[in-house]
């Protein structure tokens, strides 16, 4: 038996050990994160089957919780720890035909990864916070590793407001130990009926505000757009494939499994359709393309908890599937936009839409990719993004939003505005030629193979993230299978 | 006047001035600070909820003489953490401040103007 | 003005809101111990052999969160070294360090090291551990970086120790797993307590961390010293 811990134990011994290699031979620490995560990634499949209702449990210390901390992997976590390490894996591969790079990239990188898929798989409160800031603390440092002024400055804006979310989210949790006596989330749950419902509400303000940041709530979200765009690409990517999807597993083992459909997520579901409405909005007003995708995906995952927070009104697993489904295809279709706009630019770092005409004629295959992400984003048929889309316009009618669902379409014709302004653009006139390497590109072909084939053959999707719905919606199997059977 | 105010008092003053700071602050460093001192009361704070009456330190140097009141050890082994978090935290933004001042020439927080909508 | 008049509305809310909550639902002091804390309070000694409980908590019980937190500040040591390499470095004038300073750092030194592993090694007996003591350690350098001109500590043996201590540390993890089926178990006899040879594996992480945490604020330092 291979314990899933050694996905958190080996990337922690490959990142110390990266100095070491480095100091041998400085081409060494660049192979080391595909290796780390691909060991992960087999880690992870060859304990697939024994992950079935409820979730495992990995001890630690040798002693049964809630005394000690542990691992709980159900089939939810299980998906995001596999989305996470798959992108991981892709990225590292880019990184690996980049140019010489300080070895301590590449450790910055194995521990952002590490970091998101200790928060999906660790059982314990304090034990998210301390993955959590591992994740924050090295997305600074990726988000400024440009020096130059755009990101030096996202990652300042970045960091100021995450430092105060993540100490709201600490706060929450003392206060749940307080009322509690325990860490451990599966006890915390268990014990949730004898908590006063003042603390409740305090404590889970407290978090919404913590994770907040993470998912990019408006007002929260103010250090987005800044940090994306001041990123360089592929960083981009993993803030909005990686780093946001593990804010979201947060938020809904939080709000879900421990606090049983928090009633305050109302707020949410106002925030979230302000957040999805202003931020398409600011989209459409921009002249630069990268942060136009940035205020994109502030929108998609405005809606994304928007969706989320449906679950106040009307606890249904559809809506549960549904957030999986926006999730998965929010991390590929953005993934895949943001590196095919970096192959566009060619690496100048230029993305003003002016200076993009014509690079879709000169490279014809990050043209087409670009379409095909934005195509997906938008939801046309044959894309994964369809069924997305759809099964989020059902989750809306399914909790009675009707009206809202005409809003939804509105504002999906702003999206189809400004992605095909952009996609006009850059295939017409004459643009200078840009060439893409052979790993850059294979790998933005993944990212769209995934999308096509999710698209075209949506069932396999469908029934494992209907699994993983089903473990999140059962929270007293979860607890039952942590606690045992008390 | 018990001592419960004090403790929380002085934390939660603390936390207030450090968001105070870190929302007026123009320079750079004196953001830094406040988000600081923000935390340094957050340790405080929970340190002090951990305080039980008449509670001697969770050692017992004179084992196996048990002493039966003891304070809370759990706060304490967290705000260790959360102390050196925080340590990690600072010493990230600060290298961050110090390529700012060298690339925009300036630590003052309204001459940021790289990036806007 | 108004920005500063705002901004203490809203910081005295926060505050006015955060204190009359705690202190309605935590009066101070009156809290009796549950949950997970009685059970450390009672059974600790027992279980893990170490007399002061904190220890055995953080390095233990809570030993997955401090191998998060080691962590933590290694990627600030990276992040910064990252961030800072390549620093073009002015020419400035340094003050001289006096006579004084001088000589007085040079014999202190020893003493700031030994004293530092003293915390560490009797981590699970007294008050202190491997954080402190790593902290005690790197002022003993920062010490003598203010005081001597030349002093400058080898960045390679630097970096290794730091890479070597964090190694070690997931391999006595490992150990538990493969002898215990469980990832930081305490392996090791537990001996009598309240005597240096005791509580299993606490002693082993602490001076680890010692070393680590002690190589990487060093660290920290020479970087920010540097520039």
């Amino acid at each position: 038996m291979v314990s899933p811990i050694l996905v958190i134990a080996l990337s922690l011994f490959f990142a110390f050990v990266i100095p070491l290699l480095g100091m041998l031979s400085k081409k060494l620490p660049r192979w080391v994160p595909p290796i780390s995560i691909l060991v992960n990634l087999l880690i992870l499949l060859s304990n697939m089957d024994k992950i079935s209702g409820g979730a495992m449990l990995i001890t630690t210390a040798g002693i049964k919780p809630p005394i000690a901390i542990n691992l709980a992997i159900d089939r939810f976590g299980f998906l995001f720890a596999l989305l996470i390490q798959t992108v991981g894996f892709l990225l590292s591969i880019y990184y690996l035909a980049q140019d010489t790079k300080d070895e301590r990239f590449y450790m910055l990188f194995l521990l952002n990864i590490l970091g998101a898929s200790g928060i999906v798989m660790t059982g314990d409160l304090f034990n998210s916070f301390v993955f959590l800031e591992i994740l924050e603390i090295s997305s600074f440092g990726l988000v400024a590793v440009q020096k130059d002024k755009k990101s030096l400055e996202g990652a300042f804006k970045y960091m100021m407001i995450g430092a105060i979310g993540s100490s709201l989210y600490l706060l929450g949790i003392i206060v749940l130990y307080l009322s509690t006596g325990s860490l451990n989330m599966a006890d915390i749950a268990r014990l949730m009926p004898n908590i006063p419902d003042s603390i409740k509400l305090f404590a889970g303000l407290l978090f919404l505000i913590g994770i907040g940041v993470e998912v990019e709530l408006f007002p929260l979200n103010a250090w987005a757009p800044d940090a994306y765009e001041g990123a360089q690409d592929s960083i981009s990517t993993q803030l909005s494939s990686i780093i946001s999807k593990a804010g979201i597993y947060l938020a809904a083992r939080i709000f879900f499994t421990i606090f049983n459909g928090f009633y305050a997520l109302e707020v949410v579901l106002y925030l979230g359709i302000i957040t999805f409405i202003i931020a398409e909005l600011a989209a459409l007003m921009q002249k630069n393309v990268k942060r136009m995708l940035a205020y994109s995906s502030i929108g998609q995952m405005g809606l994304l908890l928007f969706v989320f927070a449906l679950i106040s009104k009307r606890a249904d697993i559809f809506i549960f599937t549904t957030i999986i489904l926006l999730a998965l295809n929010h991390a590929f279709g953005k993934g895949l936009l943001f590196l095919s706009l970096g192959a566009l630019t060619g690496g100048t770092r230029e993305y003003y839409i002016d200076s993009l005409k014509g690079s879709g004629k000169s490279n014809v295959l990050a043209g087409l990719l670009f379409t095909m992400g934005a195509f997906t984003i938008l939801g046309m048929p044959f894309f994964f993004g369809f069924w997305s889309k759809i099964s989020a316009l059902i989750s809306i009618m399914k909790a009675g939003y009707v009206y809202l669902i005409g809003l939804v379409l509105l504002v999906s014709l702003f999206e189809i505005y400004y992605y095909g302004r952009v996609i006009v653009n850059i295939f017409s006139g004459e643009g200078k030629a840009q060439k893409t390497g052979f790993i850059y590109a294979s790998i933005m072909v993944i990212f769209a193979l995934f999308i096509i084939a999710f698209g075209v053959w949506p069932h396999p999707v469908f029934s494992f993230a209907h699994k993983a719905a089903v473990a999140l919606f059962e929270r007293t199997t979860y607890i039952t299978s942590i606690m045992g059977g008390m | 006047m018990n001592a419960g105010h004090l403790f929380y008092g002085s934390s939660v003053f603390l936390m207030v001035m450090g968001v105070f700071i870190a929302l007026t602050g123009k320079h750079l460093i004196k953001i830094l600070l406040g988000i600081d001192l923000f935390d340094v009361g957050l340790n405080l704070l929970i340190i002090s909820f951990g305080y039980v009456n008449g509670g001697t330190a969770p050692i017992f140097s004179r084992y196996p003489h048990v002493f039966k009141n003891v304070v809370d050890p759990v706060p304490q082994a967290l705000v260790l953490t959360a102390i050196v978090i925080g340590v990690a935290e600072i010493a990230m933004g600060l290298a961050i401040v110090m390529r700012i001042k060298e690339k925009f020439g300036t630590c003052n927080i309204s001459k940021l103007k790289e990036l806007k909508w | 003005m108004i920005r500063k008049i705002v901004a203490f509305i809203f910081a005295f809310y926060f505050g006015f809101i955060l204190y009359s909550f705690i202190y309605t639902h935590f009066p101070f002091g009156e809290r009796p111990l549950k949950g997970v804390a009685a059970h450390y309070v009672e059974k600790g000694v027992q279980e893990e052999g170490a007399t002061n409980i904190v220890t055995s908590i953080v390095t233990l019980y809570r030993g997955f969160d401090t191998l998060g937190e080691v962590t933590v500040l290694f990627l600030a040591a990276t992040g910064l070294g990252l961030l800072l390499a390549g620093w073009k470095e002015e020419e400035k004038e340094k003050p001289e360090p006096t006579l004084i300073m001088e000589t007085t750092t040079k014999y202190l030194f020893p003493l700031v090291l030994l004293f530092g592993s003293y915390i560490f090694i009797h981590g699970h007996l007294t008050p202190g551990g491997g954080f402190p003591a790593g902290v005690v350690i790197a002022t003993g350098y920062f010490m003598m970086f203010i005081a001597q001109k030349e002093f400058k500590p080898s960045e390679y043996l630097l970096s290794a120790t730091e890479s070597f201590a964090g190694t070690l540390y997931v391999i006595t993890g490992l150990l538990g797993l493969a002898l215990a089926f469980s990832f930081l178990a305490n392996v090791a006899p537990l001996g009598v307590p309240n005597t240096v040879f005791s509580a299993g594996i606490i002693p082993i992480i602490y001076i680890i961390i010692g070393f680590k945490v002690g190589s990487e604020m060093t660290g920290i330092l020479q970087h920010m010293k540097e520039v």
